[in-house]
């Protein structure tokens, strides 16, 4: 009884579609028709012409996974999918075995026997799905594309068409308990978009420069996952065992380092701004609007940090009056 | 009805496992093989689907962590069957570039109880590794409640004068990363972008209760089996009675000085962050207010400038 009605609780709160054997045919391809789109290019037409992506359920642990492994170094892999109208549909993903430093991923050369040779391998298993995009991680600055990872993507759109970029914050997921992840494609080089805002996300002092130089040259796609029959399922077995996981960690051990790197960035970020005060009471008016801005994100971001923290210590205390009370 | 049972269990030793083996197994694993069976279900059309792959992991000893999976390609005829062999170890090759520490454990497949096909995928793995284990998922779709994975282990046993293999089950345990947790409840949830700000707390507090939910239902049980015992319904087992006592004893769980100092140095540390964001959330407003003041003090003393140079 306990179980069963629990997880149907939880999806009821959570409004989880329940997936039919309808959905899982996602899970077919078709050659000719996939050919088809290639041939026709749809996309050549419209610089918005993808405005959704789907990603299933094996795609996205594994990249969250290979992000995470990183440990604090950037990492990058491809993933495998197709079209269907105007949404991009990723199958799988797997990982390349390059390193990057940080917003320095370039894994053309040295990644591209590997992949070619792995895109062969899924192939004789019945992963006929190409090629559609790469993914990499950004550990700890956010999900958006670098000045670098623009021009790669771009390379990329011009040859590799369709293709698009996702990049997975494995630091914020672990902080904020849900995946942080981005999917984007960039416009081509002499398109000018309107000047609508972005979404606000909270971006390290030292990367704001890269960020606002290249923000506009790009659009996000809208993201939704999908899963099998079987892997629900699964899942609901998988509940049975599941829930020790859920009380035996602590948000609070676990991004203790990243927490610490927050504030330490807000500081600076504080720093910065009091120093810009302090210039401007010398000059005397120049711009009004930007620091009321810059001290409104500021105040933004601590609160997010904090609610974070809090949520991290709901658990603990909880806990703590569960087993250590007598 | 006899005679079915009998030819389900006869690859199985039924004696009890007493091999030590201490399995452990990532969900990410299973997901992964329920995503190559529904894909080749998909692709093939048929009813008849079997999916063979090979298992990675650690192994320190007797412990065995199984992380990870890859497909494998097969041929099957009627009587016999053969894996892929180069396909295989180039895979593998493949898979020690990207995550260099996870060896080959064993291997997995579908199906609801093991065949003489499962004795010959076991013979040939058994040269990459020579206790290779053997994992079997059943995708019919029952759902019960426990998982429908059982793990084997192979071992030579007499039958009948004859040495022949067998596969002896294996208990296991899930375990999960944090980033395995995440990215799973992620997908359960199946958040769309955005919407999920509004019910951050909603999502932690939930999952939380469920947690402690499914704590207090399996109390509950043992509560009810105590109570039953007390009052003559079912004779006691002692080895459970003891298990249960030990779980008693063990509450508090840490009750040490060390440990109540250092709570409260986090609860403080939690409070502290809560009152600085606080502050600077009150630096923020009162900022915007001397600002709007200050323009409404500017647009005044203009105006009264204009009028002064018109009278």
């Amino acid at each position: 009884m306990s179980s069963q009605e629990a997880l149907k609780r939880f999806e009821l709160e959570n409004n989880i579609k329940t997936t039919n054997a309808m959905q899982d045919s996602i899970y077919r391809y078709n050659k000719e028709e996939q050919k088809k789109i290639n041939d026709e290019k749809p996309w050549k037409e419209d610089v918005y012409y993808f405005k959704k992506i789907r990603i299933s359920a094996i795609a996205l642990i594994k990249m969250v996974m290979h992000a995470r492994s990183g440990d604090g170094l950037e990492i990058m892999g491809l993933m495998q999918g197709k079209i269907v109208g105007n949404e991009m549909i990723v199958m799988d993903s797997f990982a390349l075995p390059v390193e990057g430093t940080e917003t320095r991923v370039n894994a053309q050369a040295e990644g591209y026997e590997y992949m070619v040779e792995y895109n062969e391998k899924s192939k004789q298993v019945g992963r006929m799905e190409n090629v559609i995009g790469w993914y990499h991680s950004h550990p700890g600055y956010g999900c958006w594309l670098s000045g670098i990872d623009v021009s790669t993507q771009m390379l990329n759109q011009k040859y590799q068409e369709p293709f698009v970029a996702v990049v997975i914050d494995p630091n914020r997921t672990m902080s904020a308990g849900k995946v942080e992840i981005g999917a984007f494609r960039t416009f081509p080089e002499d398109y000018i978009p309107d000047d609508k805002p972005s979404e606000y996300q909270t971006i390290p002092l030292n990367k704001i420069e890269d960020f606002g130089i290249h923000c506009k040259r790009y659009y996000s796609l809208e993201i939704s996952y999908f899963k099998s029959e079987l892997d629900t399922n699964l899942l609901a077995s998988l509940w049975n065992k599941y829930w020790i996981n859920t009380l035996s960690s602590s948000s609070l051990l676990t991004n203790r380092a990243y927490n610490a790197l927050q504030i330490s960035d807000l500081a600076d970020k504080i720093e910065q701004d009091e120093l810009y005060i302090m210039n401007r009471e010398r000059q005397i008016e120049q711009e009004e609007t930007s620091q009321t801005d810059s001290l409104q994100k500021i105040s933004q971001d601590s609160s997010k940090i904090a609610i974070e923290v809090t949520h991290g210590l709901l658990t603990q205390v909880l806990k703590d009056i569960i087993f250590n009370k007598h | 009805m006899m005679e079915v049972s009998s030819v389900e269990n006869s690859y199985i030793l039924t004696t009890e496992n007493s091999s030590g083996l201490n399995l452990t197994l990532h969900p990410f694993v299973l997901i992964n093989i329920s995503d190559h069976f529904t894909r080749e279900k998909f692709q093939k059309s048929s009813g008849n689907v079997k999916v063979i792959g090979a298992l990675l992991g650690t192994q320190n000893g007797r412990a065995i962590e199984i992380f990870s999976s890859f497909e494998i390609p097969f041929t099957q005829t009627e009587n016999d069957i053969i894996v892929d062999e180069q396909f295989f170890l180039a895979k593998q090759i493949q898979y020690k570039q990207v995550y260099p520490n996870y060896d080959f454990l064993g291997w997995y497949s579908t199906g609801f109880y093991p065949t003489k096909f499962d004795i010959m995928c076991q013979q040939q793995f058994l040269k990459h590794n020579e206790s290779s284990i053997f994992l079997q998922l059943n995708p019919s779709k029952i759902v019960s409640k426990d998982l429908p994975v059982t793990i084997y282990e192979s071992v030579i046993d007499a039958v009948n004068g004859q040495s022949q293999m067998l596969f002896v089950e294996n208990k296991y345990q899930i375990v999960s990363g944090d980033e395995e947790r995440v990215s799973i409840d992620h997908i359960n949830v199946a958040t769309q972008a955005g919407d999920a700000k509004h019910s951050l707390l909603l999502t932690q507090l939930t999952n939380q209760r469920n947690a402690i939910k499914m704590l207090n239902d399996r109390i509950k049980i043992l509560y009810k089996y105590i109570e039953d015992i007390e009052a003559g319904k079912i004779p006691p087992n002692h080895e459970i009675l003891r298990q249960i006592a030990g779980v008693c004893n063990r509450l508090p769980t840490i009750s040490s000085k060390e440990f109540k100092n250092e709570f409260m140095i986090d609860c403080n540390d939690v409070l502290l962050i809560s009152y600085l964001s606080a502050l600077t959330k009150g630096a923020n407003k009162i900022n915007n207010l001397v600002e709007n003041f200050n323009k409404i003090k500017a647009d005044n003393a203009k105006y009264k400038i204009n009028n002064n140079k018109i009278f």
